[in-house]
C-alpha cells in the first residue's frame, strides 16, 4: 500500500521525487524486515497474554524427554504472530499487483489456517491429535492443485511459460528435464513436503525458525537475481521479471522471524504451533516452486530435510518391520536422547542450517 | 468365458480375504493394546493368561510384541522359556526380541537359562536388543569370573592390559561397541558382575569417556563393584577427583514453578525425573 502510494506521489508531485527511492526493491526489503520485526516485537506480549487467557497454551507430551514436561502452560499458535506481521509488512512494502507475491499472500493464509485449525482441534480436545494426518495432507494437496492450475495456466502464470515446467538443478546451468503437465504433480510433491518437514522440525524452542529465515534468505537473494536483468544475465539465469518483489516477502519473512525468536528463544515464552510452521512451510515450498529452486531447498533447508527424512524412515521403513534406526524421531529427539542439552541441540543445528544456507547460496555462482 | 468369470470371481475373494485379514488384523492390535493400557492401569482381566498363550503365536508381531510386554508388566514369569526362546531367535521382529529382554528383567528372579539367553542377545545385530540384554545382566547379573571376561571383551577392542592410561587420544577406537547405548548398559552390567579388582582398569578407563552418559555409566558401575570388591579408598578417591563431572545436559528450573509447588502443595505438572531423562528400561 506504501508502496502505491509513494509510486503515485513521486509520479504527480515533482517535490515528491525522492519518493522513487521506494521503487528500489532492496529499499523496500529493508523497510520490510524492520517493519516485521518492529510489529512482532510490539504485539508479541499482547499476544502472549491474550492467548493464555484464551487458554491457547501447550500440553505437556509424554515423549519422556526433559523439557517437554517443563514447558506446558507456554502459549501455542505464535504462528499468528508470524503471519500477521508478514502479512501486514507485505501489505505495506510490496507491489499488491505482482503475481508471486499475490500467490504467496495466498499460501500463508491458507496454510496458516489449515496450522491453526489443527492447532485449534488439539487444544479443545486437549489431546496430541488435532486435524488427522489425512485430511492435513488433503488440505495441503488442494492448496498444491491450486497453486498447480495457476502456474501452468499461460494467462495466470507469473512464471514465463518457456520456463514453467522445466526442472532445474543446483549448480547446473541448463534445466535437467522438461516435465511438462507432470510439473502439476512436482508442484504439490514440493508444497507439501516442504510445508511437513518444517512442521516436523518445530519441537524445540527455536529450532524451526532461525533454519526458515536462513532459507528465506537464499530464497530472497536468488529471486532477487532472477528478477534483475543484469544480474542474470550475468549469472547465467533465466530472466524471471517481477520476481524481484520475492526479495521483499522474505526480507519480511526474516523480519518476523527474529522478531518471533525474541520471544521464542529458549526457554520460550510462545510456541509458533502448526499455524507458524505450516504456514513457513507452505511459503518456502511455495518461493521454490515460483523460482524454480526446488531442489535447491535440499540444500538450503538441510536440517529440514534430514528431520523429515528421519521420521520418514522410523516410521514408514524400520518400525513397520519391528526394528530401530534412529535413537528417536524427528532428529532433535535423537540428539537429546544421547545426552544433549535443548540449547545445544538448538545452537549446533542453526550452525549447521547457516552452513549449508552458505553453501545453497554458493549455487548462485557456481554453476 | 466362464473360465475368465471364475478366474475374475476368485481373483476377488482373495483380495477381499486379504482386506478381511487386514482389517481383523487391525481391531486385534487395537484390542491387545487396550487390554496393555488397562494392565498397565492395574487392571487385569482374568482371561488375560490365556488371552497371551493364545497372542503368543500371532502371525502379526505387532501383536506378539503386546503380548510380550503384557507379560513383563503382570511379571508372569511362567512364561520364561517363551521369552527366552523370543530373545534368542533372530526371526523374530526387533521390538519382540527386546521387549522379551525387558520383561524377562522385570521378573523378580531369573534362572541360569535367561541369564544365558541375555549373553546370546549380547551378540544381536539389533543394538536394543543387545542394550537391554546388557542391562538385563546388570540388574540379574552375579559376581562371576567368565562373564567378566566375556563382557570386557564385548566391550573392548584389546586386553585391558594393553589400553593405556588417559588422556587416549582417540578413544572410540579402543571400544568393540560402537553405539553409545550399549556400551553404557555393558558397563552397568559389568559392575555386576565384575569378580577381581584387578580388572578394575575396565571401569576406570571409560570415566574419561566423552559421552557424559557413558560416563555416568561407568561411574555407576565403578562404585557398585569397587564397594563389593573393597577397592582401595584413597585409589577410589583419587580416580574420581580427576573425573569429568560436566555434561552436555541440564535440568532446567522455573524459580515460579518451585515456589507455585511449595504455596500449594502440588505441581500441575508431571515431575521431572532427576537425571533428565526417563530411561525407558529402568
Amino acid at each position: 500500500m506504501l508502496y502505491s502510494l509513494t509510486t503515485w506521489l513521486n509520479a504527480n508531485f515533482d517535490s515528491l521525487s525522492w519518493l522513487r527511492l521506494f521503487s528500489y526493491i532492496t529499499f523496500r526489503a529493508i523497510l520490510a524486515a524492520l517493519t516485521a520485526f518492529i510489529m512482532a516485537l510490539f504485539f508479541g506480549p499482547p499476544l502472549i497474554r491474550w492467548l493464555k487467557k484464551c487458554g491457547s497454551t501447550d500440553l505437556a507430551w509424554g515423549f519422556g524427554l526433559v523439557n517437554v514436561q517443563s514447558k506446558s502452560g507456554t502459549p501455542t499458535m505464535g504462528g499468528i504472530l508470524i503471519l500477521a506481521t508478514i502479512i501486514s509488512s507485505t501489505l505495506l512494502w510490496c507491489d499488491l499487483s505482482n503475481r508471486f507475491i499475490q500467490l504467496l499472500l495466498s499460501a500463508a493464509i491458507w496454510f496458516g489456517c489449515i496450522g491453526a485449525l489443527d492447532d485449534y482441534l488439539k487444544l479443545k480436545h486437549k489431546s496430541k491429535a488435532g486435524l488427522s494426518e489425512k485430511k492435513k495432507i488433503l488440505s495441503q494437496v488442494g492448496f498444491g492443485i491450486l497453486l498447480s492450475l495457476i502456474y501452468l495456466h499461460p494467462d495466470l502464470s507469473p512464471v514465463p511459460m518457456n520456463i514453467a515446467t522445466k526442472l532445474f538443478v543446483p549448480f547446473f546451468k541448463n534445466p535437467i528435464a522438461d516435465m511438462d503437465y507432470a510439473y502439476g504433480l512436482f508442484i504439490i510433491f514440493v508444497v507439501v513436503a516442504i510445508s511437513n518437514s518444517v512442521n516436523l522440525a518445530d519441537g524445540l524452542d527455536g529450532l524451526a525458525i532461525v533454519p526458515s529465515f536462513f532459507v528465506a534468505g537464499v530464497f530472497g537473494a536468488f529471486s532477487y537475481v532472477i528478477g534483475n536483468t543484469v544480474l542474470a544475465q550475468y549469472l547465467l539465469f533465466d530472466y524471471m521479471p517481477g520476481s524481484g518483489e520475492i526479495l521483499i516477502f522474505c526480507a519480511a519473512m526474516i523480519g518476523s522471524g527474529i522478531g518471533f525468536l525474541w520471544y521464542n528463544a529458549y526457554p520460550a515464552q510462545i510456541f509458533m504451533g502448526d499455524t507458524g510452521s505450516l504456514a513457513l512451510g507452505g511459503l518456502l515450498g511455495t518461493i521454490a516452486i515460483l523460482i524454480k529452486q526446488e531442489f535447491l531447498f535440499v540444500i538450503a533447508g538441510g536440517v529440514f530435510v534430514a528431520e523429515a527424512a528421519t521420521v520418514f524412515l522410523t516410521k514408514y521403513i524400520y518400525v513397520p518391520r519391528g526394528k530401530r534406526f534412529f535413537f528417536r524421531a524427528p532428529l532433535h529427539h535423537s540428539l537429546q536422547y544421547r545426552g544433549l542439552a535443548e540449547t545445544k541441540v538448538v545452537i549446533r543445528l542453526w550452525i549447521v542450517a547457516a552452513l549449508l544456507a552458505l553453501f545453497a547460496a554458493t549455487a548462485l555462482k557456481i554453476r | 468365458m466362464n473360465r475368465d468369470t471364475d478366474g475374475d470371481c476368485d481373483r476377488a475373494m482373495v483380495f477381499l480375504s486379504i482386506i478381511k485379514k487386514n482389517l481383523d488384523g487391525k481391531a486385534r492390535l487395537k484390542a491387545a493394546e487396550k487390554r496393555l493400557t488397562d494392565a498397565k492401569n492395574g487392571e487385569w482381566l482374568s482371561d488375560t493368561d490365556d488371552w497371551i498363550r493364545e497372542m503368543l503365536k500371532h502371525d502379526n508381531w505387532q501383536i506378539r510384541n503386546v503380548a510380550v510386554k503384557l507379560i513383563g508388566e503382570g511379571k508372569k514369569s511362567e512364561f520364561t522359556e517363551v521369552l527366552t526362546n523370543f530373545l534368542t531367535d533372530g526371526s523374530q521382529a526387533g521390538f519382540v526380541r527386546r521387549n522379551s529382554a525387558i520383561s524377562l528383567y522385570t521378573f523378580d528372579s531369573v534362572e541360569d537359562t535367561v541369564i544365558r539367553a541375555f549373553f546370546v542377545g549380547l551378540d544381536d545385530p539389533y543394538w536394543e536388543v543387545r542394550t537391554e540384554c546388557a542391562l538385563g545382566l546388570s540388574l540379574h547379573g552375579v559376581a562371576d569370573a567368565s562373564m567378566t571376561a566375556s563382557l570386557i571383551a564385548k566391550i573392548y577392542r584389546k586386553p585391558i592390559d594393553r589400553i593405556p592410561g588417559y588422556p587416549i587420544f582417540w578413544p572410540k577406537r579402543i571400544y568393540r561397541e560402537k553405539n553409545f547405548e550399549v556400551r553404557a548398559a555393558l558397563l552397568r552390567a559389568l559392575g555386576s558382575v565384575l569378580d577381581n579388582p584387578e580388572l578394575m582398569h575396565a571401569l576406570e578407563i571409560p570415566l574419561s569417556e566423552d559421552i557424559w552418559k557413558v560416563r555416568e555409566a561407568a561411574l555407576d558401575a565403578f562404585v557398585r563393584a569397587a564397594r563389593r570388591l573393597r577397592y582401595p579408598g584413597d585409589r577410589i578417591k583419587s580416580l574420581l577427583m580427576g573425573m569429568d563431572l560436566t555434561c552436555t545436559e541440564f535440568i532446567p528450573t522455573f524459580p515460579i514453578r518451585r515456589t507455585f509447588k511449595q504455596l500449594t502443595g502440588s505441581d500441575n505438572t508431571p515431575s521431572v525425573p532427576e537425571d533428565g531423562i526417563t530411561y525407558h528400561a529402568l
